[in-house]
């Protein structure tokens, strides 16, 4: 294999001291299992399809295929609706059967299995592939010898006769996953505990969520974690101080009390998007009272300044030149509300400040709630398992801004604008 | 014989040329997946689907691409698709902080020389503890370029990324793995 780093340029060059210890643990090799087991595969997918059955003679006319097929599919059926227990029933995507659940990578029985089993034709792009002939497994855990014969008979001529019939042995159909009930009743759940932090979060427009998947992006995690680290800082510096200049002019308390038993009344994909976004942004918008408070419009043709600590994939600066996946989303939004937008880079913990002092107008790439406490605490767990927070701060009236982050967003979900530039930037948040 | 000649040669039907192929990256993969994961079984799992996924696709192969590009591509998607299906594990989020001011040399005098084998040992046992505290992005380029042996541009091109993006990843990847050596030598 060539190694393709000998090319390096100046610039890229500097972690060969990494690399020389990092060679004392490298080379990890792979199990001969399953080194025996990825190489049978390999073989066999180019294998030909099965010769006729022999015990069909020449001359005679063979057995119908259809019903062997038919009979097959029915006796698995059966064997699986006894084996799997019913709480595994409920879904209907396949997962893999682990390899962590056979003991001791007892990849002799598999391979045996590979050797009992002849040339079948593989699973097209399927979803997971399991440890490979699971479907034998089953077969020998669960059926006495002599019917065991007859099954394997039936499953060869099975395929034999009519791929599209033939079950697939590699995969085992149960699911672990929530059924769609069960999904909604842990929405509702999920929700009504946010509901109470929701009403402490400052104002913030939000992109980019997905409660139903709920995976958390990269940027939540990064958000999360330099947050914590905040956290652990505050106790040596001023972040725990008041925040009633950073936090929204007037409670949002109202808003979230009101906006979790409506979403009740709808489904609860609706319910996750208000608890994580419009209970958020649109309660202010819909709040004129709060932003008729806040000291100072900002018109549209002015500069606003955003700011952001470095990070990978969502606010990088390069000699000068900005980019990442908040800092391009903000240029969109911004450029086409008419407001021209600046961009600096600084600590975040300096970003947060200047964002209560008013010096800038946003931080990039944050999740802030204010705990019982009053200190600046990780809004992540807050309203949003799968966000991208752009904080503002309550010093200048960004209403009409925050509109248009929202409307803004809204099309780029749809159109999928959001999710290339989510794959651009490598912050991937399950949205697909 | 190349990688792409190799590749070609099983989508033709030639099984040998599978083998070899494979005992060129089987290392490489696992480690790969070993240190990205941190977790030996779902490491091999992920293993397993990612070269059956390869062997599926093999009539679908076309030299647009280094093989080794195509293998580690196929093995980038699959984890992305490994990490949304189970959500993200709450203990790795902590770990995703990235300071403020990066110095990629910071601390390389420390490890520079370590003084015998038993210590370069030692080194490489915390490396790997720090490799797995880095954010996902971070160690993902750390591992291609060290497992994989690839350089900014090829790895970029695993990613879908831009070069400058992957070489900034890289630097906070030294700066902060640097750091963690030079403090465990105090």
């Amino acid at each position: 294999m060539a190694n393709d780093r000998s090319e390096q340029t100046s610039d890229e060059a500097g972690g060969e001291d990494l690399s020389r210890i990092y060679a004392e643990v490298s080379g990890v090799e792979p199990p001969a299992g399953l080194d025996a087991l990825i190489l049978s595969a390999a073989r066999n997918e180019l294998e030909p399809p099965a010769p006729e059955a022999a015990s069909v003679k020449p001359g005679q006319p063979g057995l119908p295929r259809a019903p062997w097929a038919m009979a097959a599919l029915v006796v698995l059926a059966a064997m699986l609706y006894q084996v799997i227990p019913d709480q595994q029933m409920t879904g209907s995507e396949p997962i893999v059967v682990s390899m962590a659940d056979r003991q001791a990578h007892d990849f002799s029985d598999l391979q045996n299995k590979l050797k009992e089993t002849p040339a079948a034709p593989a699973p097209d792009a399927s979803p997971r592939i399991g440890s490979v002939s699971s479907g034998a497994d089953f077969r020998q855990e669960r059926s006495v010898p002599e019917r065991k014969q007859t099954e394997e008979r039936a499953v060869l001529e099975a395929r034999e006769a009519d791929e599209s019939l033939a079950p697939e042995p590699v995969i085992v159909a149960r699911s672990t996953k929530a059924s769609a009930p069960e999904k909604s009743e842990q929405f509702v759940a999920e929700a009504e505990s946010k509901a109470a932090p929701i009403a402490s979060l400052p104002q913030v427009a939000m992109v980019d969520r997905d409660v139903q998947q709920a995976p958390r992006s990269n940027l939540q995690r990064h958000a999360s974690g330099r947050l914590l680290e905040n956290r652990k800082r505050a106790t040596r510096t001023t972040v725990t101080e008041s925040t009633q200049a950073y936090s929204a002019p007037g409670s949002l308390a109202g808003d979230a009390q009101l906006a979790a038993p409506q979403s009740r009344k709808d489904d609860a994909a609706e319910f996750a998007t208000l608890a994580d976004s419009a209970a958020v942004a649109g309660a202010r918008a819909d709040a004129p009272d709060q932003l008729a408070a806040a000291p100072a419009e900002v018109a549209a043709g002015q500069v606003l300044i955003f700011a952001g600590a470095p990070d990978s994939g969502i606010f990088v600066e390069q000699a000068g030149q900005f980019d990442g996946l908040g800092v391009e989303l903000a240029r969109r939004v911004l450029n086409q509300a008419g407001y021209r937008v600046e961009f600096r880079a600084m600590p975040l913990n300096e970003a947060v400040e200047q964002a209560r002092s008013g010096a800038v107008d946003a931080v990039i790439g944050v999740a802030i709630s204010i705990g019982a406490d009053r200190s600046l605490q990780s809004g992540s767990e807050a309203f949003s398992p799968d966000g991208l927070v752009f904080a503002f701060s309550e010093l200048r009236s960004l209403g009409e801004l925050r509109a248009h982050f929202d409307a803004e967003i809204a099309r780029m979900r749809a159109s999928g604008e959001l999710a290339n530039l989510q794959r651009r930037y490598g912050v991937h948040s399950g949205l697909q | 014989m190349s990688d792409e000649t190799l590749m070609r040669r099983y989508a033709e039907g030639d099984a040998a040329a599978f083998e070899e192929l494979y005992a060129r990256y089987r290392k490489s993969l696992y480690g790969f997946l070993v240190r990205q994961c941190g977790n030996p079984q779902t490491a091999e799992e992920l293993y397993q689907e990612i070269w059956l996924k390869l062997i599926r696709s093999r009539e679908q192969y076309e030299v647009r691409a280094s093989f080794r590009t195509f293998l580690f591509r196929i093995a980038h998607n699959t984890l992305i698709d490994h990490l949304r299906a189970r959500g993200r594990h709450p203990d790795q989020e902590a770990l995703e902080y990235v300071e403020e001011d990066v110095d990629p040399g910071a601390g390389s005098s420390a490890i520079a020389n370590p003084d015998d084998d038993l210590e370069t040992r030692q080194l490489a046992e915390h490396l790997v503890g720090l490799i797995g505290a880095l954010p996902e992005s971070q160690r993902e380029v750390f591992l291609l370029r060290e497992e994989a042996g690839m350089a900014v541009a090829e790895i970029a091109e695993v990613l879908g990324e831009n070069a400058e993006t992957v070489k900034s990843r890289l630097r906070y990847a030294w700066a902060k793995l640097r750091r963690g050596l030079a403090e465990h030598g105090k």
